[in-house]
């Protein structure tokens, strides 16, 4: 405490504000570099946002697709869809994703969920998957 | 002691900042969409974001113009209004729709009917593209009935009038338009176009079966997985794709269902009515554009091995890789990727 006041003391007005602002920069700067990629996701319908979920907690939601509603789960910072048997929804092969910029899709639904944030790592394994 | 402190305190920032910037690596932009039935992701690379963004838009919107335009689901398309109209009788056609219309036919021309955009009859019997999906095959009746009824007319149920009056006419009722096999790659190919217009130079667009490269990575290919047809989990073939490549796979494994042990899948075959059956279960093909690589990947999965490459050298510059029912596969020498599954 001391020393902060033998700091303080030893300053000028102009001094101050160049410690204030250079430590309020370092801060925002921390901020954005810690800031944890994928601890949220939103939920598109028809391309267009309609739900954002926070991914740090437990829960099950419903939205509604195209062909009725349709069940999103949260678990153990994961989300995937439920209920919803077609092969066109390619939520039930995706399972769960987690990782930021994964995304999962119930295309008949217009479903789309994706989790923000930028991927982690230089690259995913492939670019792209041909299927 | 303001100048020392300011110093010290920049040079914090500084080290600070350029940490942070190592640590994040350089990666492509991604933006997803569902579009035309699948999810369509497109990739850029090197641009800045909003003009990222901006092009990407842009061509997203450009391929929801074509699906609206061009969908056979969509009862308001032109393309859908056409099928409702009149056999018999001729009627208008924009010239986009007829340019899809008049490659879609000289590919069956050349894959002796193999390809036929003709099927939206037959399409809508098997109902693959409804929800729920079909998990029974239709009636053997009807399918007879259908490929009865295309006899009649010796299959030559679609005629397109002089190329300045841009006209159509169905003859057959149980001709109807479904260009599944190959709108797809006309509506890439117009992303593409939006992209450049756009200023962009690398890119993937992955819309389902179809993908289409522009340019590379920051000088590093594309990295593509072909996926393993029968794990969905696994790839089959890796392929580093650089410059101005289209790529488009048809298969077995993605809408189909399982009915008395018979495996009945979305690629129907115009001369059995039926789930095309020649020996393979997975084509890619690629070649300089994606409509291109739409149509054979759809012909030659009906074709089978011998007739599809017999076919496939009249396109020069198209590559093709095929897996047949075995887990084998044979690729033609120029197809660039490396099978990476096993023998």
């Amino acid at each position: 405490m001391k020393l902060w006041r033998l700091a303080l003391r030893a300053t000028n007005t102009t001094d101050r504000w160049v410690i204030l602002i250079s430590a309020l920069a370092i801060a925002a700067l921390m901020v954005a570099m810690m800031r944890m990629p994928g601890n949220r996701a939103t939920v598109y319908r028809d391309n267009q946002p309609i739900l954002t979920v926070a991914m740090d907690r437990d829960l099950t939601t419903e939205v509604t697709g195209r062909l009725g509603p349709v069940r999103i789960q949260v678990e153990g910072g994961r989300i995937r869809l439920l209920e919803y048997d077609s092969p066109r929804m390619i939520g039930t092969r995706t399972g769960w994703i987690r990782d930021a910029g994964g995304t999962t899709a119930c295309v008949p639904c217009g479903i789309l969920i994706r989790v923000e944030g930028e991927p982690e790592g230089t690259t995913r394994e492939f670019d792209a998957v041909a299927h | 002691m303001r100048g020392r402190i300011g110093l010290v305190l920049t040079l914090a920032l500084l080290l600070v900042a350029g940490w942070w910037w190592q640590e994040r690596p350089l990666r492509p932009s991604v933006t997803t969409r569902l579009l035309m039935g699948t999810l369509v992701e497109i990739s850029t690379w090197g641009m800045p974001e909003a003009l990222s963004m901006r092009a990407v838009a842009l061509a997203f919107d450009e391929m929801t113009r074509v699906e609206e335009r061009m969908s056979r689901m969509r009862p308001e398309s032109e393309l859908a209004r056409i099928n409702r109209g009149q056999r018999g009788q001729w009627q208008p056609i924009s010239a986009e729709l007829a340019l899809v219309v008049d490659r879609g036919l000289a590919m069956g021309r050349l894959a002796s009917g193999a390809f036929d955009i003709g099927l939206g009859s037959l399409s809508d019997l098997w109902g693959f593209s409804l929800e729920p999906p079909p998990t029974r095959p239709p009636p053997a009746d009807r399918i007879a009935g259908w490929l009865a009824q295309r006899a009649r007319q010796n299959d030559a149920g679609i005629e397109r009038s002089g190329e300045s009056e841009k006209k159509i006419r169905l003859d057959n009722a149980g001709v109807g338009l479904d260009l599944g096999g190959i709108a797809k790659g006309y509506a890439v190919e117009r992303a593409v176009e939006m992209l450049r217009r756009e200023g962009v130079q690398d890119a993937l667009i992955n819309a389902g079966g179809d993908m289409r490269i522009l340019g590379s990575k920051g000088g590093k290919p594309w990295h593509v997985g072909l996926r393993d047809p029968r794990d969905p989990q696994g790839v089959a073939a890796i392929l580093d794709l650089a410059g101005e490549v289209a790529l488009s796979t048809s298969g077995d494994y993605e809408r189909f269902f399982m009915a008395d042990g018979i495996r009945h899948h979305h690629i129907l075959d115009p001369k059995t009515g039926q789930s095309a059956r020649a020996g393979l279960i997975s084509v890619s093909v690629q070649a300089p554009d994606s409509m291109t690589a739409d149509g054979l990947s759809t012909a030659l999965f009906v074709l089978g091995e011998q007739a599809g490459l017999a076919m496939l050298r009249h396109f020069p510059g198209c590559e093709a890789l095929l897996i047949r029912e075995d887990g084998s596969h044979f690729q033609t020498t120029g197809f660039i990727g490396r099978w990476v599954k096993g023998p």
